[in-house]
């Protein structure tokens, strides 16, 4: 016979909760801030940016949505605006570092979901060949699963995920103060970030803008992963072939100074790999739009004018000097 | 179930009152709640496979009941073979038909002899080289009358079945794990405090180091054959700590929980890449399995053949690694893996003489630094075996490896992100070295100490990568 459960266990189990307490105001914050916005419904107080993926994705799912057309792409694709393109009704599906392996799944997902889809649009970047579908772990990028049990799942360990103490300062008193360059997200509109305060600030500081110590910097650069994005793209041509959907493939516009060190690490052979997939449209190339840096916010995202002249190629099929030309198209 | 998982977070907890509020009083209650707690673990993977585990506990259950009464010398033998055939031949088809099916078909298609290629659609169970390996140390210590067998069926199944250790070992010993599920077990706070703490550990050695140095490893070595040796030669190191910390942070994970429950697993590890020999570092790296394979194949083999001088110990070395080798998998790169292992272990042997006479003439730490940094890069080099898909990729690697570029700086730079973490690992368990695991700090006051495991569980939750799974499953 065993001896009975004794105070040791008693003292185990309540000093267990006093180490634990501290850990259980974490998610009660965590739920209140709600930082990356997986719990939130109204996004107009947004102060840092919400895991646009997440959110995006079950605004799409809850209902179907009047959208018969989507664009796909990183945080770059937020800066098409979509609400332009004419040939249907396009929610921008952009968000930090989004990837062709989450992208077809997410199609796959909308549209067994019910959305009759006529138009992808695809803008790839130079994460799109350096990163995997592993590493868009963190909370900004977590991506959205097609079952409730592991959206569930998710949520419950989000509560427990503590943000950086970056994100929790600004998380924590987002009516207080005020960020001039705060982007704010129509998650539950058109998709696309509301042209940002710092597109007028560089419009009236052109001088001091150019003059950015950014522009200069040599960016980081990562191992290329090609063979992940090649498949998923193959996927989703296959998949939008069966379902009658139309594609259109493109790459980013590049910065010149990024494109350098990305030639090192063989950007070039995905493109040419790229071509052998899907015919695209490539904005990449050292045009006179990608040499100005009037035309970037800083090296990794072009301004929103960039992003028209992107929607009028799509639109009208007319382009802008040297700006974008079509690759593996006979 | 994964230790790092949600429903593990929920299923721990759950089992923990249970046993200590429900069940506590009685000691047949509290091994049938954690034989049933062991099966749901295992069932939640594949429920199919419970029956193996099932049938293969009462197999040698009821051979090792009759090796014990039989005095017969050809029963006890026959007996002895049947549990294992049985053992083996279980291991042998779930793990190896397809891998020797192939192996003969490639063997006969180099002599021109052309097969019909056939594989058989068999799902490989979670955790049966480790459990096959436990239950046949059972049988043969009995058989080697160096262990009573068990009695009561419950507790025998639940040894068999423990969920801390069942997919991933440690590889337990009968005569350590089995009477303590005879003996009553109260419960100890100490014992559980340091049970938590261990997890602490072994959590953070999984999810902040290996899943993060797993990402870096899958993407070189999935590009080998056009990386510079330097970016290659990281490659490796970082699979090294991966799989150390993988392993180890699931042994800590194992002997934690246990403690939970009032049991004291074997350790598994201790600080192998601080080991200044090949011998001295199978030591300290995967316990429980060396120490098998030492006690039932080395050593009788060694004493067996003990008239060939120094050729049975080459011998020897040779045959038990190269099967613990294909113990890891079935496929020729383990093989490999362990047949370079056995070449080091042999090279010592041979040079054992000469090494030390060496060693008289340098300062003992320079000796053991040079020999230190000569077993790590060899252990290094090893590894490009164990981890490569194919032999093919391990001779590319290799190739790539040696050249010029290796003592480049390894480019991108990016890559290098979570060197800092491994020299944390290794710093924290050296200094900490004398105890069962780095997070004894009992000397500290307890709000320092509160603040390590606060700092801990926040790396956890914020550096720690997606749920996967351990390396060591698919063996």
């Amino acid at each position: 016979m065993n001896e009975a459960p004794t105070s040791a266990i008693k003292q185990f189990i309540k000093r267990l909760a006093c180490f634990a307490l501290p850990l259980l105001v974490m998610p009660v914050l965590i739920y209140l801030t709600d930082p990356f916005g997986i719990f939130r419904t109204d996004f107009s107080r947004q102060v840092i940016e919400p895991n646009q993926h997440f959110a995006k994705m079950e605004f799409l799912t809850q209902e179907i949505r009047p959208y018969d057309s989507f664009i796909f792409g990183s945080s770059k694709a937020g800066n098409v605006d979509s609400r332009k393109l004419v040939n249907g009704n396009f929610y921008n599906m952009s968000y930090s570092m989004g990837l062709p392996y989450e992208w077809y799944h997410d199609l796959k997902i909308l549209l067994e979901a019910g959305y009759d889809i006529h138009q992808v649009v695809l803008l790839l970047d130079e994460r799109t060949y350096n990163r995997t579908h592993q590493m868009n772990n963190s909370l900004l990028r977590h991506p959205f699963d097609a079952s409730e049990m592991e959206r569930w799942k998710f949520k419950a360990k989000y509560l427990f995920r503590i943000p950086n103490f970056y994100v929790l300062e600004k998380a924590l008193y987002p009516l207080h103060q005020h960020d001039p360059f705060l982007v704010q997200y129509d998650i539950h509109g058109s998709g696309i970030p509301f042209k940002t305060s710092r597109e007028a600030w560089v419009d009236a500081n052109l001088a001091e803008h150019l003059e950015d110590p950014r522009f200069s910097e040599t960016p980081t650069t990562y191992l290329p992963t090609p063979e992940e994005a090649l498949a998923y793209i193959a996927h989703i041509r296959d998949l939008c072939s069966e379902r009658h959907i139309e594609l259109t493939v493109m790459m980013a516009p590049i910065h010149p100074r990024k494109m350098e060190s990305l030639k090192v690490n063989r950007f070039d052979d995905f493109l040419i790999d790229l071509e052998g997939v899907v015919p695209y449209l490539d904005f990449s190339g050292a045009n006179s739009v990608n040499r100005d840096n009037k035309n970037w916010l800083e090296q990794h995202h072009f301004r929103w004018h960039v992003g028209d002249l992107i929607v009028e190629r799509l639109n009208t099929g007319r382009k802008f000097k040297d700006f974008g030309v079509w690759r593996g198209r006979n | 179930m994964l230790f790092h998982s949600l429903e593990f977070a929920i299923f721990l907890p759950l089992v923990f009152g249970l046993y200590w509020f429900v069940v506590s009083r009685n000691l047949r209650q509290q091994n049938l709640l954690l034989l049933l707690a062991s099966y749901v673990f295992y069932g939640w993977w594949d429920w199919r496979f419970l029956s193996l585990i099932i049938f293969s506990s009462a197999t040698d259950f009821v051979i090792g009941s009759e090796l014990h009464k039989s005095t017969d010398s050809r029963t006890r033998k026959a007996l002895a073979g049947t549990s294992l055939l049985f053992n083996l031949g279980l291991l042998g088809y779930f793990k190896y038909a397809n891998f020797f099916i192939d192996s003969f078909i490639s063997a006969f298609g180099s002599i021109g002899v052309a097969l019909e290629p056939t594989t058989l659609n068999i799902i490989l169970p979670v955790g049966i080289s480790f459990y096959t390996f436990q239950t046949l140390s059972y049988t043969i210590d009995i058989y080697r009358r160096k262990l009573e067998p068990e009695k009561d069926p419950v507790a025998f199944f639940a040894f068999v079945s423990f969920f801390p250790q069942l997919v991933a070992g440690p590889i337990e010993r009968a005569s350590n794990l089995l009477p303590q599920f005879s003996k009553p077990r109260n419960f100890s706070y100490d014992q559980a405090k340091d049970g938590l703490r261990q997890i602490l550990w072994g959590l953070f050695k999984k999810a902040v180091i290996a899943d993060n140095c797993g990402v870096y490893v899958n993407q070189i070595f999935s590009q080998s054959h056009e990386l510079e040796g330097s970016v290659l030669a990281l490659g490796v190191f970082y699979f090294a700590f991966q799989v150390y910390a993988d392993f180890s942070g699931y042994s800590d994970i194992a002997i934690g929980t246990a403690r939970l429950f009032g049991f004291n697993l074997l350790p598994n590890f201790r600080l192998p890449f601080f080991s200044t020999s090949i011998g001295e570092f199978w030591r300290r790296w995967h316990i429980s399995l060396n120490t098998w394979f030492a006690d039932y194949v080395y050593t009788p083999m060694a004493i067996g053949l003990r008239d060939w001088g120094l050729y049975a110990i080459v011998f020897a070395l040779f045959v038990t690694f190269s099967l613990s080798g294909l113990w890891h998998g079935a496929n020729w790169t383990y093989v490999a893996w362990g047949i370079v292992m056995s070449a080091g272990a042999i090279f010592e042997v041979l040079t054992k003489k000469r090494r030390k006479r060496l060693r008289k003439k340098v300062s003992r730490k320079v000796w053991n630094f040079l020999s230190g940094l000569a077993t790590f890069s060899f252990i290094c080099f090893s590894f490009i075996f164990f981890r490569a898909d194919t032999l093919g990729q391990a001779f590319i690697y290799l190739g790539n490896l040696l050249q010029p570029e290796l003592l480049a700086l390894p480019h991108p730079l990016s890559l290098a992100k979570i060197g800092p973490w491994m020299l944390v690992l290794l710093g924290f368990e050296w200094v900490q070295r004398k105890h069962l695991h780095p997070l004894v700090l009992d000397r500290l006051p307890t709000p320092v100490r509160w603040c390590i495991y606060y700092a801990l569980l926040y790396m956890l939750v914020n550096m720690g990568t997606s749920n996967q799974s351990f390396i060591y499953f698919q063996f």
